[in-house]
């Protein structure tokens, strides 16, 4: 078994997604596990781009962020994702000057840089969205409602109730009742992103990697932060995740010299995939464009 | 963005087996505000009705906290987090801490003139019982240990975990003292926020009741199988709710051994002698009846354990099972229930059940 999927076969066969899959999906899904979701070989049709944008001037040594630099890299990360030639025209290629844009950072735990959340509202002014058209969403199904246009802006890091409390768990706190995800339920993250208020609506999954936690916490320990200075953003909130795991999976297995699983299992990042239909979770299907700062990557 | 298949529900799946515990309080409390309600309508003297009193100090609840650690000063009242506010204080962090026997959280926060020293947070979780707290600080043994009272090497060696009560790592201070779990931590690490760390976290544990041993059911450890089988005590867990353990080794996505308040378990680390092969885990119960424990192993052995052993209506009380390669074995007796999981062999998981049972067994 690859030493880099973070779902076990036994999670399958347990039962774990079986019972929140379906029957139907359980002999498919316990094959993939077997060889690990990340590893599984590319479908017909499937791909995704995530792009990996690193500066190491981006946070100095007391971890305070260069906003100046983090503004380049913002900048740097929409074009590649987009394929567009500057800025402005990178995001006018995500969001319309018309959209109410509900940026959604994360707000506990490894919260959101504050800066990275002025820097996308600073960009999207610039680029012809007007100032009140643009608002924080993290909170109740009220929130999105009211917009036509999301950004999932989380930072990365691992949960002690989900596994990865990433891009698919941004939106938790939409669904009303958070509780209801925890430990294996974490497979049925995905179903939020079909909530009415929601579905279709997130142009961009920006992932704020500064400084990432890869331990599950369940509160903050220092020893599980380190200075990644990364933003991860991708069109696919799953590959996004995926991406990130593989990160965090990494920077575990450095850290301890050893196989260091995440326990519960992410499930709900293959769970997105295969369930419900909101990108892919297969590095064979992904294309990772990295720029920049180099060193110890992870992926 | 791919498109969202139009099969998919926008219906959200139902609640867990343990429903909207959020909910389920807010219930209570509304019936708890009825009761007031009732007895503020009720003919009794007012001075009959109970005014709202700071709870009785004991022993166990001393702290001493310096007003100024450094050029850091703190306020003078602690901010009070209770079962019903712990999650807006730190999301869903708080199940941690339900998931012991939790009974309150005071936070101080010490803020420094100069804002680059950035604060350093105190958060003093009160816990029903030194075990409690102790389960709490076995989440992770991580970290550079540290000596709060000066003796020396700690507390007795114990030979199922680490012998030290504090960790220090990247300006956080985790600790046990009796019935508290402490937090001390630097917003922004330093030399001198870490010497203010530890002499905040000094003051603390000064007063206080010395750490007895760890919970007891960690003394029935065995601390080897043989040559086969080591320990690592830097491993070892105590815990009361699958939501730990399944942080801790996700053995299944419901509370299979029907874990509580009631119940003193621990699960351990072994590594195989010399071969550098996987690790083999051991968890140990005890629960309040020998029919709560029967039961866990009744739900374990159905959900966990594949064919004859698994299934049949006879079910031996001691044996092990091939489950995808590696093997499960387990040993109940009375209140008392043992299993090993990812043994590289039949023996190993009999023998190592059989031998925590035995453990249990020998008071």
């Amino acid at each position: 078994m690859s030493n880099d999927h973070a779902i076990s076969r036994r999670d399958f066969v347990r039962g774990t997604v079986g019972a929140v899959v379906g029957a139907s999906a359980i002999g498919r899904g316990a094959a993939d596990a077997a060889s690990g979701h990340a590893q599984a070989a590319a479908r017909p049709g499937r791909s995704a781009r995530v792009v990996i944008v690193r500066d190491e001037r981006a946070l100095n040594e007391t971890h305070d962020v260069d906003t100046s630099v983090l503004d380049r890299m913002l900048a740097d990360t929409v074009m590649r994702v987009t394929g567009q030639k500057t800025a402005n025209a990178a995001w006018l290629a995500l969001v319309r000057p018309t959209d109410t844009v509900g940026l959604v950072p994360t707000p506990h735990m490894n919260p959101t840089h504050p800066e990275l959340v002025d820097a996308v509202r600073r960009a999207l002014v610039g680029a012809g969205v007007p100032a009140g058209q643009i608002r924080e969403a993290q909170g109740g199904i009220d929130l999105p409602t009211a917009c036509t246009a999301l950004i999932a802006m989380p930072a990365l890091k691992a949960h002690w109730l989900t596994g990865i409390g990433t891009v698919l768990k941004d939106y938790i706190m939409y669904s009303g009742r958070p509780r209801d995800y925890h430990d294996a339920n974490n497979a049925n993250l995905g179903e939020i992103w079909l909530l009415p208020g929601v579905k279709g609506k997130t142009r961009l999954a920006l992932v704020d990697a500064l400084r990432p936690l890869c331990d599950k916490g369940p509160q903050p320990d220092p020893r599980y932060f380190w200075d990644y200075k990364g933003l991860i953003a991708s069109t696919d909130p799953v590959a996004a995740d995926a991406v990130g795991l593989q990160i965090i999976m990494a920077k575990r297995r450095a850290l301890r010299g050893e196989e260091w699983p995440l326990s519960p299992p992410p499930l709900c990042v293959s769970v997105a995939d295969e369930k419900y239909g909101l990108g892919t979770c297969r590095m064979s299907e992904i294309a990772i464009d990295k720029a920049g700062w180099a060193q110890d990557s992870l992926v | 963005m791919r498109a969202i298949p139009a099969s998919c529900t926008p219906e959200l799946t139902p609640a867990g087996p343990r429903g909207n515990v959020r909910g389920q309080k807010t219930v209570r409390c509304m019936i708890g505000l009825a009761t007031l309600s009732l007895l503020a309508a009720c003919p009794h003297p007012a001075e009959s009705v109970p005014a709202a009193q700071p709870p009785p100090q004991s022993a166990g609840a001393i702290v001493s906290l310096p007003t100024q650690a450094g050029p850091w000063v703190r306020p003078d009242a602690p901010r009070r987090i209770d079962d019903e506010t712990i999650f807006d204080y730190m999301d869903g962090a708080g199940e941690l801490y339900l998931a012991y026997r939790f009974e309150h959280l005071d936070v101080y926060e010490y803020t420094a003139p100069e804002k680059r020293l950035g604060t350093i947070k105190v958060e003093l979780y009160w816990m029903g019982s030194p075990d409690d707290a102790f389960g709490l600080l076995s989440n992770d043994w991580g970290g550079e240990t540290i000596d709060l009272r000066g003796q020396g090497e700690g507390r007795h060696p114990h030979p199922a975990v680490p012998s030290h009560d504090a960790l220090y790592g990247g300006g956080l201070l985790r600790f046990w003292s009796h019935n508290l779990y402490g937090r001390v931590m630097a917003s922004r690490e330093s030399p001198e926020s870490r010497a203010q760390v530890l002499a905040i976290a000094r003051s603390i544990v000064k007063e206080r009741p010395a750490n007895g041993q760890p919970p007891e059911i960690l003394s029935k450890v065995p601390a080897r199988l043989g040559e086969r089988l080591v320990l690592r005590p830097d491993r070892t867990c105590f815990f009361r709710s699958h939501y730990v353990l399944n942080s801790v080794y996700y053995l299944a996505p419901n509370d299979v051994l029907g874990l509580g308040p009631a119940i003193d378990a621990g699960i351990s680390e072994y590594r195989p002698a010399g071969t550098g092969g996987p690790p083999v885990r051991l968890i140990q119960a005890v629960y309040p009846s020998p029919a709560a424990a029967a039961a866990a192993l009744r739900t374990f052995l159905k959900l966990y354990v594949p064919g004859p052993a698994g299934q049949g209506a006879a079910k031996p009380a001691s044996a092990a099972a091939n489950a995808e390669g590696k093997w499960v074995g387990w040993a109940a007796a009375d209140r008392l229930l043992a299993i090993v999981l990812d043994a590289p062999g039949e023996r190993d998981a009999k023998e190592l059940a059989s031998a925590a049972l035995a453990a249990l067994l020998h008071q």
